[in-house]
């Protein structure tokens, strides 16, 4: 009787598993089409004319570009150079000094010859104690600003930062990503193309620094990582914005933009009170907040996602690091999800909630968790000696094989669309590293996520606070 | 003997290969250089009259070119940059480091035999 | 439960499922065949790449030095190297031949377009042309794919080939907007008028994007004289407004006051925002009353945008406005500038301007209790205050929204005792507190009108495309590797525009409307039957319209490269009469409608009497008895080479740089040789006998 119960239910869960299965491997090949098609209208239609002209141009917005920073004494005042010389006339750079405990505000003033100034601010936004505003007595920084306020996380500081500014637009950035010059023309072209509907943000791709020549501010030559963690994660993040974002943007669905290069249109980031304090995955939820705010209120809008290869960083190259990183993004996930589940599959919220939520929801934020109690049980199982090898066998071998097509698909566009890597030998690694991802990467992914969710459903708060940024260790 | 000799900077093969046709019809000898590298060796092997040198080049820019030529080569001989508009810091560093004149790109070809000229002129007065 | 059902997950291995592991072994085997595909794909393609960046290098280094010579020849260069450059060119055009080159050379060549200016760059125009190079850009008009029409714009543009203008004009309304977009652009940079066709005619919507595009391209404009966009404001589609708004604010068209002003009751914040900013730059007094009356209408932004306004045009008898709207805004930001703006209309007044004040002590004695908030100085010190300053706000604001107006009347009048005594009617605009919706987003849509336009992303057609694109790709990745043609090339001869045209418009513009009708003021009495016979629909009309005006327009435009299409170096001063027609147009008549002689005018026609040729033969040989050895031409060579095509480009060189031999050579050719070369060879004839005789009759006075 017991037996044939359980036989039943395992029917049940073998269908449950298998069209899970089946729906992410569907929702993988709908995004490599996708991706597809986007990347080749992309390319068909981009180009921006002269540069030199355009970034003059008097009907050209004000963009705002804010950098936190936090502790970044060692790199600030190169950094702040670079931020400086993009191609662009109409725009100003704000460093938000995060409450620093090191010379990073004293080594900015001292470069850029700095003074206080007086400025307006408005007493009923909420944020941490603004100590002063500087700027420069040299014209040649007319550009730059700095806000020196006291500690209160990166999301504080990107707040602060958006009640200042002026400008219609503004940018989130990492103070130590490097932007290509031509990045701000991009952006405003991208806020600026669509003439039927409101473009709320505008996201890019984040391309992997490491091991990369720059000097003066400028990429002079781009490289493959030399370390290993670094190369996974580049050809982990060139299948997820080359496919995953591209394929996201092109049904207007994308959920995410990185904390290290988003633009917003600061009026709608202001009304939805801006990045939220209270969670690590802030740059997650801002995108949830205003999306929603626009459907709510039934504006045609849009989120536009920039695919050419504008800004770049360093990721990090210590496992720790990088796995503090994962669990943080982890966490991020969690409560971002929880904070706006009444989304979930929520008709009101059209694709969002029909189709990305889920997406992210069984996907993102389940997946890991189920694949890691999927191991353990095949362990428990094969000690007890209870697996049907041959099925065993099988369905890994054809999930490996999914991965690994799925990862060379994602070389082969990033070879058709930029071809920055050069060497074949570089060309080979990266497949090398498809191919081995799944065994020796993916269960760091794997084990970290589940570590951030252990973290956040049992309320342990190790190691989040004001001062964690996600910001990348210098190398 | 009088043919003056002229030091063309530039790596777009197309422009460089133009230029250095208008150049040679206007009565120059021309040399051409594709990188910093080459514009290093060619100065070592040949003293040009006039280092015509464009400000994007692999190797070394041409701002750094002008350095060289400034300070380790202590020469003065006559150099004209060439830069694509709206690049002001680097004209004003090349400017600062010693270049003589600078014509923008896009180069009218014309115009840059007659600033040649002029500055061939001046540099002899 | 949902715990039990995550731990017996993994039971699935336990039990043979319903699920046949062979399947799941099929897809495994699907999955690795596919990913060893990618792996070829992957690698094929880059060498694909590879190859062609060195084919073009290749190419490159081979068409450079003759591009050069083209760009910089001289007509009054020795007869040696005038031989030599037409012998290139006919190699050239050998060459292009091969559609890889041809590509190849439009890329050069718009390259090249990029980094030289002045006269280099004219000719690399006039060299485009003379190519031959932009009736592939032509041909691509006529494809159904967007990114290869968009693509043949943008070189026809690029390249500035005016007589594309008519052509391009039509696709300003196109339903595919990269199409419509490049089109816009392309009018505008090849005509002054064309922004002017535009905006009269512009049915879209037209994006920030392209207005900052449209902008820049005027700007680019030498000795441009702009419309009067005045004329533009009252169009119905709202974007041509806006940006009549921006161009009378760029061009400073101060005579569109009027409607200025009348635009600041427009529904739409975005052209209200525009004209507010050209009523503030252009400082009109005459705004005021309008300013005041729209402002409690207004969301934030054009509350700041008229408190600049009115900052520039403001007298004493403003200050009350102005101080109502400090003490009461509900935006903080609106109420900061309003006391700026009361600084600047009357600097003597108590308040100080905040945003430069440096010692706090004074600020405090000096500010009245509600401009505290305003205080710039280090907010650290002072921030008890500004709590208390907030909460006493916040109250405030809770109990506006709470009791009606009367009660609030009261309440926001208190705090004003400093100030003179607010109007009624202007506490009453700021009590009536602005919808909140509106505040937040002052509506930059118009809903009804985005509905009404669906979004065009997602079109059946695009899918098509896509898949075409993506095959196209793959056949190009595994076919052999070698560059295979796709498109159909047009041969490479002087095929009349009239041919292309002809097919064109019929493709392409069931829209064409009678309109394109305007700019045919001068047909041409050659038409010949078949011509009249096609003249019945309108889109022949356009046709016609095309092969001649443009040209003759630009003939009368002087400074510009007159007929494109001709070789502009070889042309023989001389070159009248019959050329008054555009050389190309000319040749095509001749060539395909065999357009014989009658049509000639009659002075051509004696002017090719053989009685002079012979006179002139003798005088010519005369002079150049010693420099050539009198006998056959060396062209003669060519035409025994070369097919008809080339033949007719030589034929065009000829009168250029050719001596008494040729002459020969020409009437053996008027005589013997098959259409059309033979109308050529008379045409060529004459033109090289007047030359000859001309320089003949020089010598001829200099040596008296």
């Amino acid at each position: 009787m017991i037996n044939e119960l359980a036989e039943i239910l395992l029917r049940y869960l073998d269908i449950i598993f298998l069209s899970f299965t089946v729906i992410l491997f569907s929702l993988f090949a709908a995004m490599g089409y996708l991706a597809t098609r986007s990347s080749l209208h992309y390319r068909n239609k981009n180009s921006i004319g002269d540069v030199s002209r355009i970034m003059a141009s008097p009907i050209a917005p004000e963009i705002t570009i804010i950098a936190p920073a936090h502790n970044e004494g060692m790199t600030i005042v190169e950094n702040v150079r670079s931020l400086l010389s993009l191609q662009y006339t109409n725009y100003q750079v704000m460093v938000v000094n995060d409450g620093s405990k090191d010379d990073t505000l004293e080594k900015v003033i001292a470069a850029y010859d700095m003074e206080k100034v007086g400025w307006e601010i408005d007493p009923d936004w909420p944020c941490k104690k603004v100590r002063g505003i500087y700027k420069s007595r040299q014209r040649s920084f007319g550009k730059l600003m700095v806000v020196d306020k006291e500690n209160g996380g990166k999301s504080d500081a990107l707040n602060a930062g958006m009640h200042l500014s002026r400008s219609p637009y503004v940018g989130c950035i990492d103070v130590d990503c490097l932007l290509l010059p031509e990045s701000l023309l991009h952006v405003v072209k991208s806020f600026y193309q669509r003439s039927q509907k409101r473009v709320i943000a505008v996201g890019g791709v984040i391309r992997v620094a490491n091991s990369c020549v720059i000097s003066g501010g400028k990429l002079e030559e781009i490289r493959l990582p030399k370390n290993w963690l670094a190369r996974f994660q580049l050809l982990e993040y060139t299948r997820s914005f080359l496919l995953g974002r591209m394929a996201w943007g092109r049904i207007d669905s994308l959920l995410i933009i990185s904390g290290a290069f988003g633009f917003f249109d600061r009026e709608i980031a202001l009304a939805v009170g801006g990045y939220s304090t209270d969670t690590v995955g802030e740059d997650m939820e801002i995108v949830f907040k205003m999306r929603r705010y626009m459907h709510d209120r039934k504006i045609p809008y849009t989120v536009e996602y920039i695919p050419d290869p504008l800004c770049w960083t360093e990721v990090p190259e210590d496992l720790k690091i990088f796995k503090n990183q994962r669990d943080r993004w982890a966490r991020g996930n969690l409560e971002t999800l929880y904070k706006h589940k009444d989304m979930f599959l929520n008709p009101k919220y059209g694709r969002l909630g029909m189709l990305s939520y889920p997406y992210w929801f069984f996907y993102e934020w389940l997946a890991p968790i189920l694949e890691f109690v999927g191991f353990f049980s095949v362990l428990l199982f094969w000690y007890l000696g209870i697996i049907n090898w041959d099925f065993f066998v099988a369905i890994t071998l054809m999930v490996y094989c999914f991965a690994t097509m799925f990862s060379f698909y994602a070389v082969l566009w990033e070879v058709w669309s930029y071809n920055q890597y050069r060497k074949i030998k570089d060309i080979l690694i990266l497949l090398f590293c498809g191919m081995i991802e799944p065994l020796v990467f993916h269960p760091i992914v794997v084990w970290s996520a589940i570590r951030g969710n252990y973290k956040k459903l049992f309320k342990i708060q190790a190691g989040w606070g004001s001062q964690v940024r996600k910001g990348f260790a210098k190398a | 003997m009088d043919q003056k000799h002229i030091l063309l900077a530039e790596d777009d093969e197309m422009l460089a290969t133009l230029l250095k046709y208008r150049l040679e019809k206007a009565g120059f000898a021309v040399e051409v250089a594709r990188d910093g590298r080459e514009v290093r060796e060619a100065l070592k092997t040949n003293r040009p009259d006039i280092l015509v040198c464009d400000i994007m080049m692999p190797y070394y820019t041409g701002i750094e070119t002008v350095d060289y030529v400034r300070k380790e080569l202590q020469d003065n001989l006559p150099i004209i940059m060439l830069s694509t508009a709206g690049n002001e810091t680097n004209v004003l560093n090349a400017f600062e480091l010693g270049a003589d004149d600078f014509i923008a790109k896009p180069v009218s070809p014309s115009e840059l035999v007659v600033r040649i000229n002029r500055l061939l002129i001046k540099t002899r007065a | 439960m949902s715990i039990n059902w995550l731990t017996y997950l993994p039971v699935s291995f336990i039990d043979p499922p319903k699920i046949h592991t062979s399947l799941v072994w099929d897809l495994a085997i699907l999955f690795a065949v596919l990913s060893g595909v990618y792996f070829l794909v992957i690698f094929l393609l880059r060498s694909r790449i590879i190859r062609r960046n060195k084919t073009i290098r290749e190419l490159k280094l081979e068409i450079a030095p003759m591009i050069s010579n083209f760009l910089f020849f001289e007509q009054d260069t020795n007869r040696e190297e005038r031989e030599e450059y037409i012998t290139m060119k006919l190699d050239i055009r050998e060459r292009l031949k091969d559609p890889a080159s041809r590509m190849v050379m439009t890329q050069v060549l718009l390259d090249l377009r990029k980094d030289v200016s002045g006269d280099a760059r004219d000719r690399v125009f006039a060299l485009y042309q003379d190519l031959g190079l932009d009736r592939d850009a032509f041909a691509k008009l006529k494809s159904w794919r967007w990114e290869r029409v968009s693509q043949g714009i943008l070189d026809l543009t690029e390249m500035r080939v005016d007589r594309a203008y008519p052509y391009i004009r039509k696709f300003i309304n196109d339903r595919r907007s990269v199409i419509r977009k490049q089109a816009q652009l392309a009018s505008v940079t090849l005509r002054a008028e064309g922004i002017t066709y535009f905006l009269d005619t512009a049915k879209y919507r037209i994006s920030e994007w392209q207005q900052l595009k449209l902008l820049e391209l005027l700007q680019r404009r030498e000795a441009f004289d702009p419309p009067r966009f005045k004329a533009w404001l009252t169009s119905e589609n709202s974007d041509v407004v806006l940006f009549a708004l921006r161009l009378i604010r760029h061009y400073r068209q101060t005579d569109a006051e009027a409607g200025l002003i009348a635009l600041l009751k427009h529904r739409n914040s975005e052209i209200k925002n525009a004209s507010l900013e050209c009523i503030r730059d252009f400082c009109f007094s005459s705004a005021k009353p309008a300013l005041k009356e729209v402002f409690r209408h207004s969301g934030e932004e054009s509350r700041i945008l008229i408190l600049d306004a009115l900052a520039q045009v403001g007298e004493d008898s403003d200050m009350e406005f102005v101080s109502g709207i400090a003490a009461k805004d509900k935006s903080f930001i609106v109420r900061s500038k309003a006391k700026s703006v009361m600084n600047s209309i009357a600097p003597d007044s108590a308040l100080p301007e905040f945003a430069r004040i440096d010692t706090e002590q004074a600020v405090e004695e000096k500010l009245p209790e509600e401009v505290v908030e305003s205080e710039t100085e280090p907010v650290a010190k002072r921030e008890s205050e500004m709590v208390a300053e907030s909460e006493t706000e916040a109250i405030a604001e809770k109990e506006t929204q709470s009791y009606g107006e009367e009660l609030l009347e009261i309440e926001v009048s208190e705090p004003i005792d400093l100030q003179a005594t607010t109007e009624t009617e202007e506490t009453n605009l700021l009590a009536e507190e602005p919808d909140a919706e509106e505040e937040v987003h002052p509506t930059v849509f118009d809903l009804d009108e985005l509905l009404a336009r669906a979004d065009h992303e997602f079109t059946d057609e695009e899918l098509e495309i896509f898949d075409v694109c993506l095959w196209e790709e793959l056949d190009d990745i595994l076919s052999d590797l070698e560059p295979q043609p796709n498109l159909q090339y047009l041969p490479l001869d002087f095929l009349p525009i009239v041919q292309d045209t002809a097919v064109a418009p019929a493709a392409t513009s069931k829209a064409v409307q009678a309109k394109d009708w305007i700019d045919l003021n001068f047909l041409p009495e050659v038409v010949s039957e078949k011509e009249e016979v096609r003249l019945t629909e309108p889109v022949e009309d356009e046709l016609l319209d095309i092969q001649f005006t443009p040209e003759l327009e630009a003939r009368e435009n002087a400074g510009e490269p007159s007929e494109p299409s001709a070789d502009p170096y070889s042309k023989d001063p001389e070159d009248t009469g019959v050329n008054a027609l555009p050389e190309d147009a000319e040749n095509s008549l001749l060539a395909y409608f065999e357009w014989d002689s009658e049509i000639l005018p009659p002075e051509n026609k004696e002017a090719i009497a053989p009685e002079d040729l012979k006179d002139l033969e003798v005088a010519y040989e005369l002079e150049r008895t010693e420099e050539d050895t009198p006998g056959i031409s060396i062209f003669q060579e060519y035409f025994e080479q070369y097919d008809t095509e080339s033949q007719l480009i030589l034929l065009e060189e000829i009168p250029g740089v050719g001596g008494t031999k040729e002459l020969h050579l020409l009437q053996k050719l008027s005589k013997t040789a098959p259409e059309p070369v033979r109308s050529k060879a008379t045409k060529a004839l004459d033109k090289l006998s007047k030359r000859l005789n001309a320089s003949a009759q020089k010598s001829n006075s200099d040596s008296q």
